[in-house]
């Protein structure tokens, strides 16, 4: 019978570059980047990885598809490698192959590497879309972008528990000042500056009812993991951080094409944090959760998660924003790296990104945003539309 | 079927093949387009006719549409309307049968507009007026009534087309018309729509008209087509129940930038941005197996759960379901819903920003998502009804393709 991967990985090394618009910097030197810092803080060598999983998702405006990149990039010695892509999930993908890789016992230790080259597309946001859809969807999908995509939820989750617009756009404001506010101490971050619920709320429109400050920022970098097995992660630190859960969920097309789906949650979000509590053995995430890192690309996604992860209430999550829960000095600290809305979105990179500040935290070493005493970090990664996605949620712990 | 038009999408590929797609008409039909002349909408009418009258047709749709764009300051950009009418000739449950036409055709040259050309080049107005326009449409119903024995004091309404107002007068001046049998060429309102602008009139005419009265529709364009219409009483039947002229300008929405309107038909380059300029390839062999349900917006219902689905699927997408090759065809072109919900996107490309769209949940089931048209910012809301409308996609200039799709739109009258 099948156990799932509990304490059976652990992660013994990360990196990750500073985000932001790295236009000196390709995405051959941001992978090079994220791995220098990955390995010499495992204290490895090349020659100990066995195989690599590498993340990267809009391949004709980034490294170009197959795992080559990585390989080319990081001179790997014929190993085999793997590359990944799930939407904006991607990252998170590239670190479940590695971890499932190394708890099946086919490797000892394993490379995750995501890196996204967002800023070579031109323009803002992330890159056209409908040529990503397939043949058939380009020739029906309405002209939509990601966030339009989200602020249908926005629209949705207002309608149905009768939150005027004005008030909705208050309550989502607070959850980017949050970010930012966390953001300002994060050199690793993109955009480092706190930001005014005044400046939010006359912010331009970007797809209403969201305007810029609801939604995350573009960004380039890489991000990477060693994980090996948990019973020799001890032989390369003292602290290494146990995976305790890992999992996925896709939309089955009931959301989109079915009319049960009420438009205010996200529906893989809630069945994958479920599938994840019970590998983890956690019975009441808002006791057991000490901090998390949830897929801010826009600020109603970060509202919704929390609902979705059983944190909040259905409906209530905006009352936990008023009362500061996810501060970084609330009850379970949310996005204390900054998020997306911070470090904007590369997406290969972006789960381990996320993963990155959990292990740094649960180790003590996350500076002037280092919460007390955490034992327990989430990470929940999204990728697609909120009506056609597909989740990732990890947690890890010492 | 047949279309008529002088602004076609296509030089080749069929109006009226696009048409019937999305009509979701069966494929033993015979198409047609009529085309180089604004005359072509009558003329398409009477080979409706003529196969419907020979037996080679049981039913012929005949649909009129044109988008003619003049240049800045002329008079065709003044005169000049979009508009189009669909007009079903057949033998049974008829409301107004064709007793009787007359042609006459001459190479007129009065405009022109060469292959390539996206504006008319014209002659002088005296001449147009005095030679062609003045003199053809009397001569086209003077022949119908003498070939008819038709008094015209016995013509409820006679409809022709308007280039110049006062002319338009004077025409049923000379053929001894009391104002009130003219018909109201809706120069004013909708403005002169080419090819459509005859069967326009005649829908207008029919929408007022009782069992036994004659209405004559002539077109104007290198001659002049003058039909004779007999109301039946059939015509209650439809009466009130069909969108028509007046229920289309009830729901009409001002567009008050001229700038937006020439952007609209591609007179002034717009900045569209990369993300604007980036349209991936249409793959036509996919257009081909997914015709309709891409151009019919044709989808599946499942046969065990009754499930209605867009697009059609192999297997069942209700969760307790999950049936597999159970499906039947479900057409959602003609049904109604409610706006699940929307969102106005300034960050996608629109020719008129926020690109709006949002989730339909369709009456009798079924859900997808759909752009949206003919709605504002301020005018859409959640669980708003909505019909769908068959509409232009997007255009790929590099490739001379023009995508056609259903949106959403507010349900008219």
């Amino acid at each position: 019978m099948a156990d799932g991967i509990k304490d059976k990985v652990a992660i013994i090394g990360m990196g990750c570059t500073k985000f932001g618009e790295r236009w000196e910097m390709g995405s051959e030197d941001l992978m090079v980047e994220a791995f220098q810092e990955a390995i010499q803080d495992a204290g490895i060598e090349k020659k100990d990885i066995q195989a690599a999983w590498f993340g990267s998702c809009f391949d004709d405006v980034n490294v170009g598809k197959a795992a080559t990149p990585l390989s080319l990039a990081l001179k790997l010695p014929f190993l085999p490698v793997t590359r990944v892509e799930n939407f904006c999930a991607t990252g998170s993908e590239a670190l479940r192959g590695a971890a499932y890789a190394v708890a099946s016992g086919a490797y000892d230790i394993c490379l995750a590497l995501g890196v996204e080259k967002l800023k070579d597309t031109g323009y803002g946001g992330l890159p056209e879309m409908s040529s990503a859809m397939g043949t058939k969807n380009r020739l029906i999908f309405p002209g939509i972008t990601a966030p339009g995509g989200f602020a249908m939820m926005a629209t949705r989750y207002f309608a149905k528990y009768g939150i005027s617009p004005e008030e909705g756009k208050k309550i989502l404001a607070k959850v980017s000042i949050k970010s930012h506010k966390n953001g300002v101490k994060n050199p690793k971050a993109h955009l480092r500056r706190e930001i005014t619920e005044e400046q939010v709320l006359k912010a331009p429109m970007i797809a209403w009812p969201l305007g810029l400050f609801d939604c995350c920022g573009v960004s380039d970098g890489s991000a990477a993991a060693i994980v090996c097995r948990a019973d020799m992660a001890k032989n390369f630190r003292p602290d290494p951080i146990r995976i305790k859960a890992m999992q996925i969920a896709i939309s089955s097309g009931e959301e989109m094409m079915y009319t049960d789906w009420d438009g205010t949650y996200v529906e893989t979000a809630t069945r994958c944090a479920a599938r994840a509590y019970k590998e983890a053995g956690i019975k009441n995430p808002r006791e057991e959760i000490s901090m998390m890192e949830v897929h801010d690309c826009f600020s109603i996604t970060e509202l919704v998660t929390y609902e979705d992860l059983q944190i909040s209430p259905r409906g209530k999550a905006g009352d936990d924003v008023r009362d500061g829960f996810f501060d970084l000095d609330g009850k379970i600290p949310c996005q204390p790296d900054g998020g997306l809305k911070c470090f904007g979105h590369p997406i290969g990179a972006t789960g381990l990104r996320m993963m990155y500040e959990m292990y740094k935290q649960l180790q003590g070493k996350a500076g002037e945003r280092q919460i007390n005493d955490p034992k327990m970090g989430l990470t929940h990664n999204m990728g697609g539309f909120p009506a056609m996605n597909l989740i990732s949620v990890s947690i890890a712990g010492l | 079927m047949r279309t008529a038009s002088t602004t076609s999408p296509y030089k080749e590929r069929q109006s009226a093949g696009i048409i019937a797609t999305a009509f979701d008409l069966r494929p033993d039909i015979r198409t047609a387009d009529f085309t180089d002349s604004v005359k072509t909408g009558t003329t398409a009418l009477l080979s409706a006719y003529d196969a419907v009258k020979a037996g080679s047709a049981k039913n012929v749709i005949v649909c009129a549409a044109d988008c003619r764009v003049g240049k800045a300051g002329s008079s065709q950009e003044e005169i000049f309307g979009d508009g189009a009418a669909s007009i079903m000739i057949g033998d049974s449950g008829v409301i107004a049968s064709l007793e009787g036409s007359y042609s006459v055709s001459y190479d007129f040259v009065d405009h022109w507009r060469a292959d390539g050309e996206i504006f008319d080049h014209q002659w002088e107005d005296r001449f147009i007026r005095d030679i062609g326009y003045s003199s053809f449409i009397i001569e086209a119903i003077s022949g119908l009534a003498k070939k008819c024995k038709l008094d015209v004091k016995d013509i409820a309404k006679v409809a022709y087309p308007c280039l110049y107002p006062g002319d338009h007068g004077s025409i049923g001046k000379k053929l001894g018309l009391a104002p009130a049998q003219v018909q109201d060429p809706m120069l004013n309102n909708v403005g002169y729509t080419g090819t459509s602008n005859p069967l326009m009139l005649l829908v207008g005419a029919l929408e007022d008209a009782k069992a036994g009265d004659n209405i004559v529709v002539v077109s104007f364009g290198n001659g002049s087509d003058a039909l004779l219409f007999k109301v039946t009483d059939e015509i209650e039947r439809v009466k009130g129940n069909r969108r028509g002229i007046k229920k289309h300008l009830a729901a009409k929405r001002e567009l008050t930038s001229y700038e937006k309107m020439i952007s609209f038909r591609n007179l002034i380059p717009v900045e569209k941005g990369i993300r604007g300029e980036m349209i991936p390839p249409t793959a036509l062999s996919e257009l081909w197996r997914s015709r309709r349900r891409v151009l019919g917006l044709c989808g599946s219902k499942c046969k065990v759960c009754g499930t209605p689905q867009y697009p059609v699927q192999k297997i069942c997408v209700k969760p307790d379901c999950g049936a597999i090759d159970q499906m039947e065809d479900y057409l959602f072109a003609d049904k109604r819903g409610h706006l699940f919900t929307y969102t106005g996107d300034m960050l996608a490309f629109s020719m008129n920003p926020p690109a709006i769209y949002g989730i339909v949940d369709f009456e009798g089931g079924g859900r997808y998502w759909f752009d949206m048209t003919d709605v504002d910012q301020e005018s859409v809301k959640v669980d708003m009804p909505v019909e769908m409308s068959f509409r232009k996609k997007y255009i790929d200039a590099k490739s001379g393709i023009h995508g056609y799709f259903w949106k959403a739109i507010p349900v008219i009258g």
